[in-house]
């Protein structure tokens, strides 16, 4: 710092903000300044981008989703003393309702009343598996059967298809001339979200799937959870430090990273030979995940530990706590935010894993909810893939329905998790 | 070669150590001290940084067993009882020596919770009224209570430092102990907060066997009334507080303690 | 002896020694001059030995200053403190020895015929005594010598002695001329007076074997 670069305070051309503000002084802090600023910009439109694209995915979802929680229907009145349908509480609610009602001819009595309301045409194209929705209707008010009563039927695919202006020339006129009549319509379709799987896309729903998932995961959480923090809290605070615990770290940081398709091999493998009879059941598939999500919970559980300050297991060792009470008094709560963590992110994984549950055969047509852990089910991610690959136009929105309920499960499920996790954080 | 003043032993010596040696791996951390610690006296460990009193103090209860490269030799006897021996658990002993540490570190945890976990743990105290007398009596004895009283369920990192330390403090004497072990325990606080730690240190010790570990000279000379300065593993000298600091024998302690040293 | 790690402590301590050397030297000099005005009747002489106590004065209230802040900021331990509060008494201890110079300075003029004085001729060996202790001691205080301080001590044993012979040699003196009695009785005084330097010099050399060892010299020497 030689004096003769400083310009004196009296000087003609000194710098008004002092005399250290030099020409080179000026210029580095210009180019620090722009620095400055240009790291900001880049920063913001980092994330102004990852925004946008995120709302652009969701909006697309959910534009298209919308439509998918409603289905085309028809208007029938049906008048059941004039039906020669007869029943009452007893038989309209038992279990035997949907055969008996069958046998007496429900479907035809439908038929009937749709061919002089609507015309024939129309009449054929009313789903056949409507009367079902009538059964239903009749076993939640009895009462019903001593009167007349309009339903709303769901119709065939086409002409669905038809009323949203896609498809047969012919469906799509005839569709026009019922909508005019009002007797045609699309309305919100909340048995979307109680129906499982079907082959027309009037009649599918997601309820089976999405019980199949919340089974899976159940599965999954029950088996990684615990085996992931047991785990961690080993290798952590009571494994020797050598070579072998080396190898074993090396080795779950690698599994981590494994192709999940790896480990559906590996259920294929090992659990279907050991239960061959529990084939796509969420027992399996539960199993199967948890194997990936494992070394993701040990990991983050891990670090977790790691993080907790030996100023606290100093202490707590130092007032007499024996080991094991240092670390499920002390270190574990304080880790527990992290663990929390790491689980989230390895279900949230696991949730939307299809490759690994299609080997151990969850890929099948489910149509009625699994019972329980050892019965067929399939998974959501599952039935999004089955269902973007039918070729029947209706099974579009499905689909985005269906990911609008897989997202919105994410979400409760995370909620959940990152609740826990606020509940448990302490401050040190 | 250890100066060791007339008049040092003590037959009711509350801690005795014998050619104790620490080594971490290959390094000569400590190397052959013996010491009788008094329990009627303030005992201060002084010396350079480095010079192994931390590491020496920490053999008192064993907490160098948490150190896996540490090993530790030579006898050291609480009440005659060897701590290294088959009948001691490290548990217990650690429940009877208790550790103030430096930079004090209460649990995460609500001040009661603070105070109560060790009665709990060691079963000195089970039911809610018998925990709220101990906390009572370890915080008034800390000279903490009238400060917390009307907050006990704060969280005990909410304190100030030197609230901290009086709390760790309270902690320590809350599982009832025969030792106090304290590790440069006003190192981190301000003078004000360092004084009513020294003032406490005096209270104490009619009470507890205390032994302070202080890198400085005029804390050492203020409340201890044994002083024992450590040098590169080895202890110089060992005598009465006054002693040391107007007329020690060694010239090394001499060297340290006017400020020759380094 | 090694340095302070604190450089500042070292100068703080040079210069205590030094304001002490200087209050010593200064000490020795009004001994000897104060003997000289007042076996010559050199009342200039007299006079100046008077105003130099001044001097003395100043610099025993520097002394008490410095100690106090070198006490206040170094916090000096085991022999550095002893160093210190051992300056602090010497530097009171030379401040009278000066005054009793001073004293002997003042009765100059109140001797009269010198030429006569038989008892005049015995006080200068007596003063030249009592300032080699002072110097002496003032020796062993700057090397910390224990020893040496001893020594002194032990040299009271002689100016003691010579203040008695002095005694009975003015008592006689005055019995046989009568007419001398008042300037002789103010040699008594200026005996006395060289006498208390002495002591004083021995309560120097004590404090000096205290700062050295830290602990006083053993009863016999006293």
């Amino acid at each position: 710092m030689s004096s003769s670069v400083l310009p004196r305070a009296d000087d003609a051309g000194a710098h008004p903000l002092g005399p250290t503000r030099t020409p080179a002084f000026e210029a580095r802090l210009a180019k620090r300044y722009r620095a400055e600023r240009n790291f900001r910009l880049v920063g913001m439109s980092a994330v102004i981008f990852s925004v946008a694209v995120l709302v652009f995915l969701l909006g697309n979802m959910l534009i298209n989703g919308i439509a998918g929680f409603q289905r085309a229907e028809m208007e029938v009145t049906i008048d059941f003393p004039a039906s020669g349908v007869s029943g009452d509480a007893v038989s309209l609610t038992a279990p035997s309702a949907m055969q008996t009602l069958e046998m007496q001819g429900l479907p035809d009595v439908i038929l009937f009343f749709a061919e002089s309301q609507v015309g024939k045409d129309a009449a054929e194209q009313i789903s056949s598996d409507a009367w079902r929705d009538v059964a239903a209707a009749l076993a939640d008010d009895p009462d019903l059967i001593t009167r007349s009563a309009t339903f709303r039927l769901p119709t065939s695919s086409a002409l669905a298809s038809g009323l949203q202006g896609e498809g047969a020339p012919e469906m799509q006129a005839l569709a026009q001339k019922l909508a005019n009549e009002g007797k045609l319509a699309r309305n919100w379709d909340w048995g979307f979200l109680s129906r499982s799987d079907a082959t027309s896309p009037q009649a599918v729903g997601i309820w089976g799937a999405l019980k199949g998932s919340m089974l899976t995961m159940l599965v999954t959480l029950v088996l990684a959870f615990p085996i992931g923090v047991l785990s961690a809290l080993y290798l952590e605070e009571y494994a020797p430090r050598n070579r072998w615990t080396d190898i074993i770290e090396v080795s779950i940081s690698n599994l981590a990273a494994v192709p999940s398709i790896i480990f559906g091999l590996l259920g294929l493998a090992v659990f279907l030979a050991l239960f061959p009879g529990l084939r796509s059941a969420p027992l399996i598939g539960g199993m199967t995940l948890a194997l990936m999500t494992m070394p993701v919970i040990v990991i983050s559980g891990r670090n977790a530990i790691k993080a907790v300050p030996p100023s606290i297991r100093d202490g707590a060792l130092a007032i007499g706590a024996s080991p094991v009470q240092v670390v499920f008094h002390h270190v574990l709560p304080l880790a527990l935010p992290g663990m929390l963590t790491g689980t989230i992110i390895g279900m949230a994984r696991a949730l939307g894993e299809t490759a690994p549950l299609l080997l151990i055969g969850m890929r099948i047509f489910v149509a009625t909810p699994p019972e329980g852990f050892a019965s067929p089910a399939t998974v959501l991610p599952m039935q999004i893939f089955l269902w973007s690959d039918e070729i029947d136009r209706g099974f579009v929105e499905r689909t985005s329905a269906a990911i609008i309920v897989l997202l919105v499960f994410l979400l409760t499920m995370n909620g959940l998790a990152i609740y826990l996790r606020n509940k448990f954080e302490k401050r040190w | 070669m250890t100066v060791i003043h007339p008049n040092m032993a003590d037959e009711n010596a509350k801690i005795r150590a014998r050619d104790v040696c620490v080594f971490y791996g290959d390094k000569k951390a400590i190397d052959h001290v013996s010491i009788d610690i008094s329990p009627n006296y303030v005992t201060a460990f002084i010396g350079p940084s480095g010079c192994g009193k931390s590491t020496f103090l920490r053999c008192f209860n064993r907490m160098n067993d948490t150190i896996g490269a540490a090993k530790v030799t030579g006898l050291i006897e609480l009440d005659g009882e060897d701590i290294h021996g088959s009948r001691m658990d490290v548990v217990q002993l650690r429940a009877r020596v208790g550790m103030v540490f430096q930079k004090p570190n209460p649990f995460p945890k609500s001040i009661y919770e603070n105070i109560a976990y060790g009665p709990k743990i060691h079963g000195l105290a089970e039911k809610k009224a018998d925990l709220d007398i101990v906390v009572e009596r370890s915080l008034t004895r800390a000279g903490l209570w009238d400060e917390v009283k009307d907050r006990l369920e704060d969280s005990g990192t909410a304190l100030s430092g030197g609230q901290q330390q009086r709390l760790c403090i309270a902690r320590a004497i809350a599982v009832d102990p025969e030792v106090i072990l304290m590790d440069e325990p006003a190192s981190a606080l301000d003078p004000i907060a360092t004084a009513k730690i020294e003032e406490l240190i005096d209270e104490l010790s009619g009470r507890y066997a205390i032994v302070i570990v202080t890198h400085s000279m005029q804390q050492a000379a203020r409340v201890s009334q044994r002083t024992a300065f450590f040098h590169l593993g080895k202890m110089v000298e060992y005598g009465p507080t006054s002693e040391i600091f107007t007329n020690p024998i060694e010239e090394r302690t001499k060297d340290y303690i006017t400020g020759r040293y380094g | 002896m090694a340095e302070h790690t604190v450089k500042a402590f070292d100068e703080d301590i040079t210069r205590l020694r030094g304001l002490i050397a200087e209050m010593g030297g200064l000490a020795e000099v009004a001994i000897a001059e104060s003997l000289d005005a007042l076996v010559r009747g050199d009342e200039a002489l007299a006079e100046s030995v008077v105003l130099r106590d001044k001097r003395m004065d100043a610099l025993e209230m520097e002394v008490d200053k410095l100690a106090v802040r070198i006490i206040a900021l170094r916090a000096p331990m085991a022999d550095d403190l002893r160093e210190v509060i051992a300056a602090l008494k010497i530097a009171g201890v030379l401040e009278r020895i000066g005054d009793y110079s001073k004293n002997i300075a003042k009765r100059t003029g109140m001797i009269e015929g010198r030429a006569r004085f038989e008892p005049l001729t015995l006080l200068p060996t007596m003063g030249e005594l009592a300032g080699e202790m002072v110097h002496d001691v003032l020796t062993a205080y700057a090397a910390r010598d224990p020893d040496l301080a001893r020594e002194v001590i032990a040299t009271d044993a002689k100016v003691d002695g010579f203040y008695n012979s002095i005694f009975r040699n003015l008592v006689s003196y005055m019995v046989e001329n009568p007419s001398t009695i008042s300037s002789a009785a103010q040699l008594l005084f200026v005996a006395r007076n060289i006498e208390r330097i002495g002591d004083h010099a021995t309560n120097v050399a004590e404090m000096v074997h205290f700062a050295a060892t830290g602990a006083y010299p053993p009863e016999g020497d006293r």
